[in-house]
């Protein structure tokens, strides 16, 4: 029996059963699992879809164009590719109650859509929420609340779980309307409001710090001298596209110097 | 005495330093510290993307592991802010930070000569983090070679999946990603077991062995991680558009610390 109800003849979703939703939101969320420099997470966007096609028990010339169809390049943000996984089940579904002549509009939505999401997660996840999230982890620490920092982490944990939930069934209701909800001035206030959150914490955390370190008998004036003289380095560096680590290790030199004067 | 002898000898003694070591070592913990190891690099970079495999969180659940999350945190917290700016999208990943982080707090707690403590503002113990921390990020970057390789290995599996566009067996999908969380894992457990090793074996002893001038200089390391993450935040959003933020916050933090 598929999971899928295949007898509606207009564009109306059918129901994913929560069983198959739930085996498709757990492949997707190894979306990056099999990420390789040619085609980046096609493997990872079919495995995802695997379920749904098993499932709904297509004719093999059917699997082999579904298959061909989507084993190209594929990339975008893992956080929110559920959006894309959902619409594009719905626009196979649709596709496939139409005969097959909405195979480019699937292959265009997926490319493009996936771009439109991988560019605003980069923002608002990577750019906006990450350091936000992790400073204010690394500030609590700092305070002596290492386990709210990580009860903060583990916070984002669970939500991001819902989100590729909740992106999955949003994508799959709306289909190609994706594109309405993409154009949503909500997000780029969300990415504004995160990134703005990051700059700040960033500044109140070095603050604190220096108070701390010119207090420290310890530490002092030369302390805060070396920090505030080498992190203007280190920034250059980091700004020449260096790893941080790798900038840590080049800190070391000019700490030998230093210790030597 | 011939060059194959004088190799060997320094081989076996570069393999005694740390088997010595290892086996002075709580086995039960060690297994542990591996186990997690291999589950938040799946996080990392696999499954799921929690974020419980950054810096901070995993330091905190190595030294919880191991029975000391202030070790967890000494380590966590400077490398976090060190990585701050590295950005795991797609290419652009860089570091392999989550073996290097366990293993740090591991080989801390485990086989440290004194006591870590939270890269803070004095004593002796500044010194012997910034020692830990340079061992941390060579581990981190030499990681970061290993994840490409896997990668890479990832392409010839994919190129696999290709059978499944002639004879429809889409569960081969299934299979090859399988076959791939498996060898994620399985280099998150090798990596912290080969960390550790190194770092408890040989970076950690090493450490009274070094002259004064660079355990001063080791010293200084760690103030290093603070004025990084801001300039890390400040590079990734522009410093056009970020400094009055940044001077905002910082402004803010000089107060709070000062009236507290």
């Amino acid at each position: 029996m598929p999971a899928a109800d295949t007898s509606a003849s207009d564009s109306r979703p059918g129901r994913l059963s929560a069983w198959l939703m739930a085996e498709i939101w757990a492949w997707s969320l190894a979306l990056q699992a099999s990420w390789n420099p040619q085609r980046m997470q096609n493997l990872g966007l079919m495995a995802a879809l695997a379920p749904w096609v098993r499932h709904r028990r297509l004719p093999l010339p059917n699997v082999r164009r579904v298959c061909r169809r989507h084993y190209e390049y594929f990339n975008t943000n893992p956080y929110l590719a559920g959006f894309v996984v959902g619409g594009l089940l719905r626009l196979e579904e649709e596709n496939e109650r139409a005969g097959g002549r909405l195979n480019r509009q699937v292959a265009v939505f997926r490319g493009s859509v996936a771009r439109a999401l991988a560019s605003l997660g980069d923002q608002l996840i990577w750019l906006g929420l990450q350091p936000a999230l992790l400073l204010a982890a690394c500030g609590l620490a700092w305070l002596g609340r290492p386990w709210l920092g990580l009860a903060l982490v583990g916070a984002f944990a669970l939500g991001q779980l819902w989100l590729r939930w909740r992106g999955l069934a949003v994508g799959y209701r709306l289909g190609l309307d994706i594109v309405d909800m993409l154009s949503k001035p909500g997000w780029h206030r969300a990415i504004r409001g995160c990134q703005r959150a990051s700059m700040l914490l960033a500044g109140t955390l070095a603050g604190a710090y220096l108070v701390a370190l010119a207090k420290s008998p310890a530490a002092g004036g030369a302390a805060v001298a070396w920090s505030l003289g080498a992190g203007a380095a280190c920034g250059y560096l980091l700004h020449r596209r260096l790893p941080g680590e790798l900038v840590f290790l080049l800190g070391l030199p000019l700490a030998l110097i230093l210790a030597s004067l | 005495m011939n060059a194959a002898s004088v190799v060997g000898a320094l081989g076996l003694a570069a393999l005694g330093g740390p088997a010595t070591q290892l086996l002075g070592m709580p086995w039960p913990t060690v297994g542990l510290l591996v186990a997690l190891g291999a589950l938040l690099s799946l996080d990392d970079t696999a499954w799921g993307q929690t974020w419980l495999g950054q810096p901070l969180p995993a330091g905190l659940l190595a030294g919880l592991v191991c029975g000391d999350p202030q070790a967890g945190v000494a380590v966590g917290l400077p490398f976090q802010l060190v990585t701050l700016g590295n950005l795991p999208v797609g290419q652009s990943f860089t570091g392999e930070k989550v073996s290097a982080t366990i293993a740090g707090v591991g080989s801390a707690v485990l086989a440290s000569p004194a006591p870590v403590a939270l890269a803070g503002l004095g004593g002796e113990a500044r010194g012997l983090t910034g020692w830990l921390l340079l061992g941390v990020c060579l581990l981190s970057l030499a990681g970061n070679k290993i994840v490409q390789l896997e990668r890479g290995t990832h392409f010839a599996w994919m190129l696999e999946g290709h059978r499944t566009l002639w004879d429809g067996r889409v569960e081969r999908f299934a299979r090859l990603q399988m076959r791939c969380l498996l060898t994620t894992a399985l280099r998150g457990a090798v990596m912290t077991a080969a960390a550790l090793l190194l770092l408890a074996g040989f970076w950690l002893p090493l450490y009274q062995q070094l002259p004064d001038r660079a355990t001063r200089a080791c010293a200084l390391l760690p103030l290093l991680a603070p004025p990084m993450a801001v300039a890390a935040v400040g590079d990734l959003l522009g410093w056009r558009h970020s400094w009055r933020w940044i001077a905002s916050g910082l402004v803010a933090g000089l107060l709070l610390a000062w009236r507290w």
